[in-house]
Order: structure tokens, then sequence, then C-alpha cells
């Protein structure tokens, strides 16, 4: 399933260029994860980890990142493993950039895949529901980053960097719904809006 | 009960003497093996204990298809307890392919290699792509998730319409398109009667995917003795000998060096019909350690692997009369049969074109089936082997005209049917159907359930707000499976009988049971046979070593077939037996009857001997004047081969694999929430006719299980794939299973219409009553849905569904 | 099969086990009925260091009077629940509900407190507890915290439980002799998971009324429909609480059973099923 969003930042298009260019910051926005390594020339060690109720399973793996910068798009592509039924994901993000009205508007589109026991496991839809949070979040966790972070300027706000922390595991059900991450999911509504083609300009001035 | 017909039985019974003791034949015997299955002191594959055992896990692919790059078992192998991981590679290093089963002449599938695990790309999700050895079961899972595989995914097919598009990813690359096997299947021209015809109705039917859910699952263990070269395999499977001889190619083994043993089996539902890549596997494993090895696919396992069943769709058009009679039809059948497999599961589908138009008698008749290889595990033999999506297929097109033409759908059902005097009756896929009374069964189960009443009934209910509905399933279930070219899949099978000196008979068959009791039903017909009591014989099956060689179990053929080896095997001893009596007695051995234990003169029984002590005599005084003129010895081993078999068809003119034609009419009432969609079955009646019945109390036992498997896959059972190929229904919470509270009282009369081509007239029961539920409850929730105009094309019929399909006219509207 | 390795702990007394709850937190996992842990770890879907067994503790398997309320320890089996006399005279709604779970094998083994911990939300507990206004009973290594369904129960298999927290007991306020209730559910077949359900609470003369839903969205939802039912349980009254019903189930997921839109639908005629049910057994004395 694949999740599309669109935000503009009041910034030059190098300047958000740049921001996306800091792979583990972009990456780290998915629920739960850590960059483990970085070994340089766009490639990354990190795992993920996902906690939904009884089901704990933490997906080891690599990823790469492939900037375009010609046409300002770039894709950051991993995919990992967990040890407890040796199940697959697959994450791809792309993202891309075009000059607008006011600043830089930013698309991205996402997709999980999961392969193996995970996958396999259909109770009440459970990990299609999972992927897709986490596609949501990495969404709202995006565009809440660089919107504070283009806030902020130079000093990060500690509001909003809170607002904009990832969890250390993603406990999916607690994220969504606890009054810190309230707001995210005013975002998140916003944002899937905007999926089915709605633009508001003024969207994010609140923030 | 009508007289057995002579056809077949003076050639096949030496002593030319029908006339026989029915003591236990068609009598209500309990099964004899059942105490102990009952009672959960049934032996089973994972009771099998050995010295040194040791334990396979099997690493499984996670995705539907992909290149495997490498596979690096440094990590596994380090694990302490870990003896060996083998991969594909290893296998096929060393030779053992797989034998690939046709399905007779012209029935075969597109080349392709298999191994008993993946090489170099997988084909479906769950596939073996390695093997952990390891000294305990629990070593050997948690070994396996460090084999580390480097896989290269790629699309895969999941859709067989889509699939068949140009352009689609193949799962075979050398064939060049996913078709697996492709068939026309025509008689007349039904094409021009349709385009010519002034009433036609057609549509388009969907049969999900689904399966058997044995208790058992699969298990092997496989005991390769280095030192004597023999490999002992304990399974839980159908066919032993068949599994001896597919051992013993792939691994390169003497057949006389194997011995395939079946203890108990829980459940089997066609599904444990060998060649599973897994069986190869675990045998192969044993001959790589030399050492025991024990696999047992846990139930994710087996739902991911162990076998799949029906998913395809149909587009029929059917030319009528007003007066309801079918004058042709044409059939366009896509079948989704999953990955290619040693198995000729997807031969179900050649079967669904082979047995229409089933009970019809229909000229022109034009089908086209075409098998698409997915990637989706493979279809295996499940319980009605595509009979039922044919059946399903008429009841449809029956009902359809019934509502075109206004008539009722039983009327439209008896002006199509073949009837009585017609039998043998040449069906227009090339089968001679041995036997029926089609008419008279459906007139019975209308009686049964009041069919005439049933308008008031409905009006009363419907006054009350509740909506109810009548549903008619005529069920044809071809049987004793007999394929061209095959040592598996045929038309005989073997039998010893040997009486021991103190007079006890013991059995041996090449058929086996998979729990449904067919020993108890051979038993009756070795006691018959002999005139003793049936306490006296006791019945072995499942072991290569000691049973004569035969097919095993399927196709409903172990007492079809079986049943009738042993009825040949004994009349020889028979013989012995009364050629002594005679000598005994003074008089012409004709003139003896055998009955009770004891040997008499036909209409003066006072002059008898003892069987017993005839038994005797053979054995202690064989040079003494009785018994001087017969063979020492009372053992007979005899095969017998089922003659309503056409495999000459340059000089038969056809082409039929299957001789015995069991069917059964069905009618139930059902009731439907409108406002949830939920069904419930409120009556079931049913009249089967399986020809003459040897136990009806293991006969109704199997048509139970089938209805109960065939009301699962109608309403419950799916198993549901997603877009990446990807089994979503791994588990029993996922995999929904009616339980005994969803099955109704099944009310149920035999109707015996003997087969005039085997000795006993039996046609086989064990796929009978699993299709008929498929085709009546749609007929049902149709009726019951009348005032919304509902449509029924697709299974099953989930709460949702049935829901849509009552909101259907008001969104179109 | 479960194949890895874990720790194994039985410990005897609540204080032994809440400590070894603060000391491995959140790599080890509760086991009480082990309904849902047990599967999820053959699948290998959770792979705990430690697994704490809450059976031996004593005390949590029974039934306290505590006044205006039930107290029910959360290692109560649903069997036991289905036909204890203090549950079916002052909550039978709860009896109803741990009577439909499962089969005889899963009410034997499974506990209250399992079930609601783990938060599934077409669990039949979820659905019976919010609606008879439960209270929950958290402790951990010194402190004891109550909640109502609202705060506990947080988002699909998500409570406010933290990983040192142990759901201790369930205290049901005692429902007015002579009230209503109802437990039903939509169910593929006899045992199987519900897919949309709805519990019913009338006080006597219709003072009061609540409906609970469950399978409609991520938690359960309650409906107050006291406003509703003053004239007691009119067509008019069905209707206005199926419509309420089919709002609040405006969040419902789709899976293999049911897409949201139908579990939607269902959720109007379960709602008012469920009500109709509660005011015919009003004034019959309580339990069924």
């Amino acid at each position: 399933m694949k999740i599309s969003s669109n935000f503009a930042l009041a910034r030059p298009r190098d300047e958000v260029w740049a921001m996306f260019q800091d792979v583990p910051r972009v990456a780290t926005c998915i629920p739960g994860t850590q960059i483990t390594a970085a070994h340089g020339d766009n490639k990354f060690s990190g795992r993920v980890e996902v906690k939904l109720g009884p089901i704990a399973t933490a997906f080891e793996g690599d990823a790469e990142h492939t900037p375009e910068p010609a046409q300002f798009t770039g894709m950051i592509a991993g995919s990992g493993r967990d040890r407890g039924a040796g199940s697959r994901a697959k994450f791809t993000t792309v993202y891309r950039l075009t000059e607008g009205p006011s600043g830089t508007e930013v698309a991205v589109e996402s997709d999980v895949t999961l392969a193996g026991a995970v996958a396999q496991f259909g109770r009440t839809g459970l990990m299609q529901e999972v992927t897709n949070r986490m596609l949501q979040q990495f969404a709202a966790n995006l565009e809440a980053r660089m919107i504070a972070e283009v806030n902020s300027d130079a000093e990060h706000a500690p509001a909003a960097s809170a607002a904009a922390a990832p969890a250390s595991s993603m406990n999916l059900g607690a994220l969504l719904w606890s009054s810190l991450l309230g707001r995210l999911r005013a975002l998140l509504g916003r944002v899937r809006a905007r999926a089915h083609g709605r633009r508001a300009e003024d969207e994010h001035r609140a923030h | 009960m009508g007289a057995v017909p002579k056809t077949n039985t003076a050639r096949i019974d030496a002593a030319g003497n029908e006339e026989q003791s029915m003591a236990f034949i068609g009598k209500n015997v309990p099964a004899q093996n059942s105490p102990a299955l009952v009672a959960g002191a049934g032996l089973y594959t994972g009771d099998v204990k050995l010295d040194r055992m040791s334990y396979a896990h099997v690493v499984r692919s996670p995705y539907a298809a992909a290149h495997i790059r490498a596979i690096d078992a440094t990590a596994a192998l380090a694990v302490p307890g870990v003896i060996a991981v083998v991969t594909g590679e290893d296998l096929r290093a060393k030779g053992y392919a797989m034998p690939v089963e046709g399905f007779g002449e012209g029935v075969r599938p597109k080349p392709f290699d298999l191994y008993p695990l993946a090489v170099d790309r997988v084909r479906y999700a769950g596939e073996g792509v390695a093997a952990v050895v390891a000294e305990d079961p629990y070593t050997a899972k948690q070994a396996s998730l460090l084999v580390d595989v480097d896989y290269e995914e790629s699309d895969p097919v999941v859709d067989a319409e889509r699939g068949l598009e140009p352009g689609s990813p193949l799962v075979e690359p050398s064939w060049g398109s996913n078709v697996l096997f492709e068939a026309r299947m025509s008689s007349g021209d039904a094409t021009r009667i349709i385009a010519a015809a002034a009433h036609t109705v057609g549509g388009e039917l969907h049969h999900h995917r689904y399966t058997g859910a044995a208790m058992e699952p699969r298990a092997y263990v496989a005991d390769y003795d280095p030192y004597r070269r023999t490999l002992s395999f304990w399974a839980s499977t159908q066919c032993p000998h068949p599994m001896r001889t597919l051992l013993g190619q792939t691994l390169h083994l003497p057949e006389n060096d194997i011995r395939v043993i079946q203890p108990n089996v829980g459940g089997a539902f066609g599904l444990k019909i060998p060649y599973f890549q897994e069986e190869a596997l675990i045998a192969a494993l044993s001959l790589a350690c030399g050492r025991p090895v024990r696999w047992i696919a846990e139930r994710r396992e087996d739902l991911l692997t162990g076998g799949h069943a029906r998913e395809g769709h149909f587009r029929w058009q059917a030319a009528f009369e007003p007066d309801g009679r079918v004058t042709a039809l044409k059939v366009r059948y896509v079948a989704d049969v999953g990955a290619p497999s040693a198995l000729a599961g997807w031969g179900q589908s050649y079967v669904t074109g082979f047995a229409l138009p089933t009970c019809y008698k229909i000229r022109d008749t034009d089908v086209e089936v075409i098998a698409v290889t997915t990637h989706k595990c493979a279809w295996n033999a499940y319980r009605g082997f595509g009979k039922e999506s044919a059946s399903w297929l008429m009841d449809r097109v029956m009902d359809a005209v019934a509502r075109e033409t206004g008539l009722d759908s039983a009327t439209v059902r008896l002006r199509n049917f073949i009837q009585p005097e017609e039998f043998p009756y040449p069906q227009n896929g090339g089968a001679i159907i041995d036997s029926g009374n089609y008419p008279q069964a459906l007139k019975r189960v209308l009686e049964m359930i009041d069919y005439a009443n049933f308008p008031k009934i409905k009006a009363e209910a419907r006054a009350q707000g509740r909506y109810i509905g009548l549903g008619l399933g005529q069920e044809l279930t071809p049987e004793g499976c007999s394929i061209a070219g095959t040592a598996r899949f045929n038309g005989w099978d073997g039998a010893t009988v040997r009486i021991g000196p103190s007079g006890e008979v013991t059995v041996l068959t090449g058929v086996t049971s998979p729990g449904t009791g067919n020993e108890t039903a051979l038993a009756q017909i070795a006691a018959d046979r002999l005139g003793i009591d049936l306490a006296q014989v006791k019945v072995i099956q499942g072991d290569t070593s000691i049973c004569p060689y035969g097919l095993g179990n399927f196709s409903s053929r172990g007492v079809i077939i079986g049943g009738a080896a042993v009825h040949v095997a004994a009349g020889e001893l028979r013989e012995k037996l009364l050629k002594v009596a005679g000598n005994m007695l003074e008089v012409d051995p004709g003139d003896l009857e055998c009955e009770n234990g004891k040997i008499m003169l036909k209409g003066a029984p006072f002059r008898y001997v003892d069987t017993k002590d005839v038994v005797t005599k053979i054995y202690a005084d064989c040079h003494g004047a009785a018994a001087c003129g017969v063979e020492p010895g009372l053992e007979a081993t005899r095969y017998f081969r089922h003659d309503n078999v056409y495999h000459q068809p340059e000089t038969q003119g056809r082409y039929s694999a299957y001789p015995s034609w069991a069917n059964q009419a069905t009618a139930l009432i059902a009731e439907v929430d409108p406002e949830t969609g939920l069904i419930k079955i409120l009556r079931y009646c049913a009249v089967h006719d399986s020809g003459k019945v040897i136990n009806p109390l293991t006969a109704e036992g199997n048509v139970h299980g089938g209805t109960a498997q065939g009301i699962g896959g109608a309403l419950y059972e799916q198993l549901v794939y997603d877009d990446y190929g990807q089994l979503t229904t791994t588990t029993f919470m996922d995999y929904t299973l009616p339980t005994a509270m969803e099955i109704p009282h099944i009310e149920l009369e035999h109707q015996e219409t003997p087969s005039p081509f085997s000795p006993l007239g039996a046609k086989g029961v064990g796929e009978s009553g699993i299709t008929s539920p498929l085709g009546a409850l749609c007929g049902a929730v149709e009726d019951a849905l009348r005032d919304f105009d509902a449509r029924i094309d697709r299974l099953p019929l989930s709460p949702e569904r049935v829901w849509k399909a009552i909101h259907a006219r008001e969104a179109r509207a | 099969m479960i194949a890895g390795e874990f720790e194994y702990f039985a410990p005897k007394t609540l204080p032994e086990a809440l400590r070894l709850l603060n000391e491995r937190g959140n790599d080890c996992k509760l086991l009480a009925g082990g309904m849902t842990l047990v599967p999820i770890m053959t699948l290998g879907l959770a792979q705990p260091a430690a697994v704490i067994s809450l059976n031996h503790l004593p005390g949590l398997d029974a039934v306290e009077d505590v006044g205006s309320a039930l107290r029910l320890g959360a290692m109560m089996r649903h069997a036991a629940i289905a036909v204890h006399p203090l549950v079916l005279q002052h909550a039978p709604l709860l009896a109803a509900a741990a009577r439909a779970i499962g089969d005889v094998q899963v009410r034997h083994r499974g506990t209250l407190g399992g079930s609601l911990a783990h938060a599934e939300p077409a669990a039949d507990y979820l659905c019976a507890t919010a609606t008879l206004a439960a209270r929950f009973q958290l402790q951990k290594e010194g402190r004891e915290r109550w909640l109502d369904a609202t705060e506990f129960f947080v988002d699909v298999m998500t409570t406010a439980l933290e990983p040192d927290e142990l759901l201790t007991a369930v205290e049901i306020p005692k429902q007015a002799a002579g009230s209503g209730h109802a437990h039903q559910s939509l169910r593929r077949v006899e045992g199987a998971f519900p897919i949309v359900l709805a519990s019913a609470q009338i006080a006597p003369r219709y003072t009061a009324a609540r409906i609970g839903l469950g399978g409609v969205g991520p938690r359960p939802v309650v409906l107050d429909v006291g406003d509703l039912v003053q004239g007691g349980v009119t067509p008019a009254a069905l209707e206005g609480v199926g419509a309420r019903a089919f709002d609040a189930a405006a969040q419902a997921l789709s899976d293999l059973n049911g897409s949201g839109e139908y579990r939607r639908a269902m959720a109007r005629v379960y709602a008012r099923r469920a009500l109709e049910e509660a005011a015919a057994a009003l004034g019959a004395g309580g339990s069924r």
C-alpha cells in the first residue's frame, strides 16, 4: 500500500534539498527506527522495531539513498529481516521537490511491503493496519519535523522537536493516541485530505 | 436392492458363483479401527520414536517469486545441536529430481524441473529453500532463522486471468506463458445452436480457493540405515506403494530397499496423495545424515504449502427451450492452479471439464479448460477433485434456466436428466456413466423435504418477516480414477487373503484407509465371501513390506477396486474350501454354499462340515484323500481391474478415466437474516446413490464428513492471497472452519443403483456429499432473497457478500 | 512450537510478580491463559526474553463484593465468570460476555485480565466492561492506580498499561435489580472471533441506558442512550439508537471478515438488537 503526502515549506528548494540529504534524520521519522551505522556512499544499516499488542518484532537491514540532484528527487530504499520469524520488510520513499509560490512543495510517496510470517498473519487485518499507520506516521513525522526545523530556524524550539521526535520503538497505538502527539493526528488528517487531492495553501500556517 | 447385473461378475469370479452369504454386507457394522482412534489410542507418524532421532525444519521463502542469489548457512551450522543444513542446490547436485506426473495421454503439464527444495528460484511463498537438521526440533526451528538467504524479489503472478495477459510475469519462464495445460472438450456444435437459439442465458461464476484441513498435518519419519542400505519411511500418506516408487526414483534407491509404512492417518481428503517436496526432502535428509529424521508440519506450514484447491472462474452460456430443456452449453473455465507440482493437482481442472454436463443430457457442449499457473501454493487433490465445480456450475445453470422460464428448479432438472433406462450412458466428455436413477432420487428428496408444501411454508415465514429459501444440489461424483500411462492412479489393485491353520483370516490390501473405516468394509466382503464370522477377519493395510502392491487410497477406490480385489482373492480360497469340503461330504462342490462358519449342501443344510475342519484338512492332511487334489496352503493374492475404463481411444472410440459414478440429490432449506446476511441451514435432506452400500454406517459417516466440508467451502473457508502473493490465512483464526454447531442434522437416505461393472455393485462414497451444498446453498439463498432479486455468482457466501447481494438492487437503482 | 529460548518465572506472590516485572520490564511477557500470547510466540511474532506466569498467584481469581461494585480478579477464567453467582446477580452482562467467548477449552484457559490487556477491539470483554463502566486496577512496584475504560483502552491492541504494570482487578458497578442487559455478536461460526458486537444495559424504568459496541473502531465505543429510551424502547428509539451506533462506527476497520462499511451497518443492526433484547429482559430479575 502506498501512502502519499504533500506539504509546502517556506524555504528555497536548495535548502529543503539539503534537509533530505540527512538520511538518518529522514529515516528516523519512521516510528521505531534507528540508524545503526553509516557506511558512506549513501549506504546505511538500521533497525525498525514494530510493536503492537502482543506482536513485538524488529527488522534489521540496510538502506540506500539515491539522490537525483538534477531533478530534485530522490529515493530512500531499505529492506530488512526479522529474527523472530524470518519475515522480510521493504521500505521505499520517493521525494520530489518543486518550487512553489511560497517556497518549496514537497511530495513524498512511501511504500512498505511485508513478506513471510508477518505478512501471513491476517488476524483482523492487523498487519495491514500496522504498515498503514507506520507510513502515515512517517509522513506526519517528516512533515512535522521539517516544518519545525524551518520554523525554529537555527535553534529548535523544544515543543516542536518533542512533537517531531520519533518514539524509540513503534508502539503504534500509543503513538497515535497519546496527547503528546495529538497535534500529529490533526496533521495526519490534513495529509490524508491532501492526498485525496484537496489543497489548502495556508494549512500549515498555524505551525 | 436390485440384483447385481452380471456384466462383469462372471468373468472375475473364477467359481462362476454369484450366490453368497450377505450376513455382513449392507449391515451397519461399527468401524473396526474406530475405538482406538476415538479413545486417543491411534498411533500416528508423530508417535514413532527411534533411537538417535533427529529433527528437520524447513527454511521457507517469504516471497512468492524470487531468484535465490545465495544461501549462507554458516551461522546456522554454528548453533550447537545442528547436524546439517541442506539446500536445493545440494539436492540438485545429487540428482534428486522429483518425477512429475501427468494426467494421462494429452493431459500433461509443460515440462519443468522440480527438486525437494527450491533451486535458483522460488515459485510460491512458503516454498522450502533449505532444511536444518538438529538434535531437537526447537534447535532446528531456531537455527533455521539463521540461514541467510539472499533473494532477489520479482513481481508475482497472483491472478489467473491477469496471468494470461501479454506481458505478465511468468512462473515458468521457459514456457513463454502461464498456461500449464489447456483442453477443449466439444460435442456437437454448441456455438451454432446458441447463436441460433431463441432463448439463451449465461453468466459468470467464481469458485474461491480453499482446502481440506486434516486434524493431523503432514508428518514423516525417515530412517536410512547406511549399513543395510535400507530406508524406512513412516508417512501420513494415502499411498504407501506409490510413495515407495517415487522415493526410489528420486533418491536412486532400489524399491526393495525401501519400506513405506502408513501408521494411522488423521485425515487426508486427497491432500495426502504423494508427492510433496517435503516427502522427498525428509528421506533425502536421512540419507545425507545417516540418521532418522522426523518432520511434522506446523499448522501454518500446512495451510501455506500443504496443497490448495478450487479457485477458478467460469463464463458460461446456455440455450434452452421454453419447457426448460437445455439444448446447448458453452463453458470457458480458467483455473488458478498455483505453482507446478509433482502431483497433478491441476488435473482437477481437467476433471471439471470432463464431468460436464454431469447428470444431464445435453448433446451439444463446448468446454474450454485453461489451467493457469500462478505464484501460489499448488493445487493438490482435495475431496471433490474438480467434480464439485462441474456439478456446482450445472446447478447454477439449471437454476438460471428455471428463473428465465419461470419453471421451478426441480422441474428443469427433471426435464434434463439422463433417464434411468439410458444407462450405461455415454457422456460428452468420453465417460460411460455406469448407473443411476436421478429422477427417482430427486423426487424422493423432494418428498423428504415436503417440496410441494414449501411455497406455503415460505409464505408463512415471510409473513413473520423471515426469509427462507429452498435450494437443490445435484451432485455427480465420478470415482475410481484410472489414468492411462501411470502406475500411480490406475484402475487396479491387489489383495491377499490368507486363512491361517486356526481358521482366522488375514486380509492384506494395497488400498489404505485415511481413518474412514474402509478396513471394516473389506473385512465384511471377505467374511461374506468365505461365509465366516466378521470377528475372524483382520485387515492389514499400509505397509509396503507386507501388503501386495497397490495404489492406496484416492477417488473412493478403497471399496470399488480394493473391495473387488478382496472379493476375488477370497473367492479363490472359497473355491478351494468348497472343493475340499465337497470331497469330505462326497458331493459336487458346485452344490455347496458357505455360511456361518459352515460349508453346506444347498437346500440340505444339515449336510455340512465346519469351515474350520476344512481348513484343518488342508493344513494337516495335505496328502489325505480330501485335500490331496488341491495345492497346499490357503493364501491367494489377486488383482482386480475395473472394466469401465477406456484407455484405447483408437479402438474404443473414447477415453475415460472414471468407471464409477456416485450421485446424490440434495434439498435444503436455509434462512437468511436480511439485516446481516447470515445464513442458517434449517433442514438438510439428501438421497445418496453409491450403488451397493457395503456398510451404511461408515458410508453415512463419509457423506456427513463430505457435507460438512461442502458447507464449510460454501459458507466459511477461504484461502486469501494478497497482491504480493502472501497467503494471509495461515491460522485457523483466519481460515474459518465450520464447527459442529454450523452443520445441520443431515436427513440421509440411500438409493442403490448398483454398477454393472463391478462385482459388488459399489460405486464409491469417499467424496460424496461435498458437492451439493455449493449449489443447494446458492439456490436457497437466492430463493430466500427473491424479493431483493439477489444473485449469487461467487463463493463463499460470507455474511457481507450476502448482505451486499441484498443491497445490490438498491445500489443499482 | 515455540522455538526460541526464554526465561520462565512462576512467581507465587503478587509482590514477587511486580518485582520481576519491574526488573524485566520491556523484554518480558506476562502469561495468563496464553490464548493470545502462545500462538503469537509460536508464529515467531514475539520472542520475549522472559515469560512471567501469573497462574500461581493467589487471590487473583476471586470475586469480591466491595459494596457498590464487584471486584473481579484479573486471573478469573471465562468459564468461572460465566457461572459465578455474584456476577450473575449484579453484572449478568459480564457473564453473558464470558459465555460468548471462544469454545469450551478457551473459556477454561482464557482469563479476564489477559483478554482485556490484549485489547483486541472485537473482544467480548472490551465491549461489556466499557458498557458496564468498569474500572481497572493497574499495579506496579510501589504504585497502584485505577483507570476507567476510556483511559484504559487506548487503541487497537493497546492499553494504558506500562511495561512494568500489571492489570490485577476489574471493578464492575453493581447493576440494580431488575435491570435489563444483552450481549450480542456477529460471528462467522460458533467460537470464532466476533466481527461486530453490542452490549446493552438498561436500568429499571429506563432511568439509564448504555450501549457498547465492539469491532467498529480501535476501541470499544459506549453510547449513552438514556435520552432516547425515556419513553421505552419504541421504534423511534431503536431508530435513533441505530443511527447513533452507525455514526459511532465511522472508524470501523476492514479485514477478511468484513469491510468497514459492513461493520458500520452491523453496528446499527446489533445496537438495535441488543437494546431490544435488554428491554425485553427488564424486570426479569437480572440473569438470563
